[in-house]
């Protein structure tokens, strides 16, 4: 058994990197000064015997999204990357079984996430403290996050070892923990008297999101057993999801024969050929960075489920709020995509040498961005705009079946101010993307810089605030604009600098940024 | 043939000033939606032209986006402030 000695290397290469001790500060800072913005929001309207139930909940939610994505975040790269490199067959040529890898990667990787979570934990601990929730709801809420974690991670090693690249482990991971943790959840629990919801498969796959929602005590008095069979379930599925990448390991490293004998393939190739010949840059960047077809299938998904949250808030099974927030949710999903492939677009051509030999050519580094450029807008621009037109249309709806005064106005207003946010925040992403893609050390810093300041900082703090004000019955209509203007203002300005600093830099400063960092 | 030859650096200077005067005029609301336009068609064409010639004007540049940035917000608060204001007139006659 060799993982053990993996684990160790990988845990001394981990203490010694000075950003995993700052991650760790980091978090734990913003975790305490969200808390105090919160406490201080709320602590004039709560009761005193659930003084900490806002801010429990809050930490809690929050949380439970970084539980979430941290395995996308994280781990997709961390087979995939090795296949693609080839050092994955150099790996089975020593000592090392596909467990021994499997097992070493895994616990190496999960420690920035497990550290950041264990830095929310004192926090929830002090919420305990303050009043208004109970040790076991803390026990049950933490046993669920840590579950979450678990299953996060071992999802996303599993879409790793199947998928051929990082940016497709990316993807699949994504799909599967948001799926399990966020959509089929929500299905199960708006339309729990449904004919699927009988079947053992759907409610298997949502068991992560189950548990963390029957964690509370008004929902686990309920149903006591649901929490168990839950937690049990998913954690059950994770184990399974590790057994699974550890037995698709050893059959994954071999390159596979490619089939060109067809007359399909010979059309693909003859129309490749001829779009090479006409823009061979374009060519290149549509080729790294994929077709369309995926960020259709997003948009699609998106818009499926709005459209049912929104007709079952229609029935009086939800309320309104769920439908913005299940909106955002998937809106900043689609955000996050578009910053993790706009932020590996240069990074996979600065390690293969690729830029160098570009940046060498007559071309110039303006047709090289600029080609970039095109390409993420001819994978993410209709999709996105259809989406939003998608929102336009559903809040122009609600808008005409509202009973009058806050509904009229307001409602296809704010989602006006939310599309054009969108759009802002997406074209933002895009040039800030490439910039840190072009000196970030690797693709998932690159990523994380990225959406620090145009996604992470902002929405958490906005977030947090409606999520306090919403617990404590201050989302008014008039609170509500308030927050969605106040938000609008700090995104847009956020967009602006950093988009234009990310313009500058990039037209300016992209040979350099090459050169310093090769 | 590179895309930074298209333009002269004496334009490209002129535009990054330009581009900064242009910001501040977007701050007069409504009319300065125009402004913040231009400003911004003024940016982009410098961006793309400028490649990795040193410009004197690049911070002058870079203020002049963000000014007319604000000028956008300060415009879409006024219009927004205005419309509402109508609207409320229509409703109580």
């Amino acid at each position: 058994m060799n993982a053990l000695p993996i684990v160790r290397r990988e845990l001394l290469v981990l203490s010694r990197r000075r950003w995993f001790y700052w991650l760790r500060s980091g978090v734990g800072c913003a975790i305490a000064l969200v808390s105090c913005i919160v406490f201080a929001v709320t602590w004039n309207v709560a009761t005193k015997q659930g003084l900490g139930a806002p801010l429990f909940y809050t930490v809690t939610f929050m949380s439970y999204l970084v539980s979430v994505l941290a395995g996308p975040v994280l781990l997709s790269d961390c087979i995939a990357e090795e296949k693609v490199a080839g050092t994955l067959g150099l790996l089975f040529l020593t000592n090392t079984r596909s467990h021994d890898i499997v097992g070493g990667k895994f616990i190496a990787l999960a420690m920035p996430a497990i550290h950041c979570l264990l830095a929310a934990i004192p926090i929830m601990g002090i919420a305990f403290a303050l009043g208004g929730v109970t040790g076991e709801e803390f026990l049950r809420s933490t046993a669920a996050l840590l579950n979450t974690l678990f299953f996060s991670l071992a999802g996303t090693i599993f879409c790793s070892a199947l998928a051929s690249s990082g940016r497709q482990a990316f993807g699949f991971s994504l799909v599967l923990v948001l799926g399990c943790c966020g959509g089929m959840t929500a299905i199960l629990l708006t339309w729990p008297k449904a004919a699927f919801t009988s079947f053992w498969l759907p409610r298997m796959l949502a068991s992560p999101g189950l548990a963390f929602w029957n964690a509370p005590d008004a929902v686990y008095s309920a149903n006591p057993s649901a929490f168990a069979n839950a937690i049990g379930i998913s954690h059950g599925l994770g184990w399974a999801l590790l057994a699974g990448a550890m037995l698709r390991l050893p059959f994954c490293w071999r390159d596979q024969p490619r089939e060109a004998n067809s007359e399909a393939s010979y059309e693909k190739c003859a129309r490749a050929t001829k779009q090479r010949m006409t823009d061979p840059l374009t060519w290149l960047a549509r080729r790294r960075l994929g077709g369309t077809m995926a960020a259709w299938i997003l948009a699609g998904a998106s818009v499926l489920v709005i459209g049912g949250f929104y007709l079952a808030t229609g029935q009086g099974r939800i309320d309104g709020m769920a439908v913005v927030f299940a909106a955002y949710a998937l809106h900043g999903v689609f955000k996050v995509w578009v910053a993790w492939v706009s932020s590996r677009a240069f990074g996979t051509e600065r390690d293969s040498g690729a830029l160098e030999l570009l940046l060498v050519t007559p071309l110039g580094e303006t047709a090289i961005w600029r080609a970039w450029l095109n390409g993420l807008r001819q994978r993410f621009l209709i999709p996105a705009l259809a989406l939003v037109a998608f929102d336009l249309l559903l809040a122009w709806n609600a808008a005409a079946n509202a009973a009058g005064g806050f509904g009229e106005v307001s409602i296809f207003f704010l989602t006006m101010l939310a599309a054009l946010i969108f759009l802002m925040d997406c074209y933002t992403l895009t040039w800030t993307g490439l910039w840190s893609g072009l000196v970030a050390r690797n693709a998932t810093r690159a990523c994380v810089r990225t959406l620090m300041f145009t996604l992470i900082i902002p929405g958490a703090f906005f977030l947090n605030a409606a999520i306090a004000a919403s617990v404590t019955g201050m989302l008014t209509p008039g609170s509500l604009i308030v927050f969605a203007l106040s938000w609008f203002i700090v995104s847009f300005l956020l967009d602006l600098i950093l988009g234009a600093l990310a313009m500058v830099r990039l037209s300016h400063d992209c040979r350099e940024a090459v050169v310093n960092r090769s | 043939m590179s895309a930074t030859a298209d333009m002269p650096k004496s334009e490209m200077i002129r535009r990054s000033m330009r581009c900064y005067v242009l910001g501040w005029w977007s701050w007069v609301p409504l009319l300065g939606f125009v402004m913040a336009m231009l400003a911004f068609a003024d940016f982009r064409a410098v961006v793309n032209g400028m490649g990795r010639r040193w410009n004197a004007g690049r911070t002058r540049l870079l203020l002049g986006a963000w000014l007319a940035g604000i000028g956008i917000i300060i415009t879409l608060l006024t219009g927004t402030i205005i419309t509402l204001a109508i609207l409320d007139s229509i409703a109580h006659g």
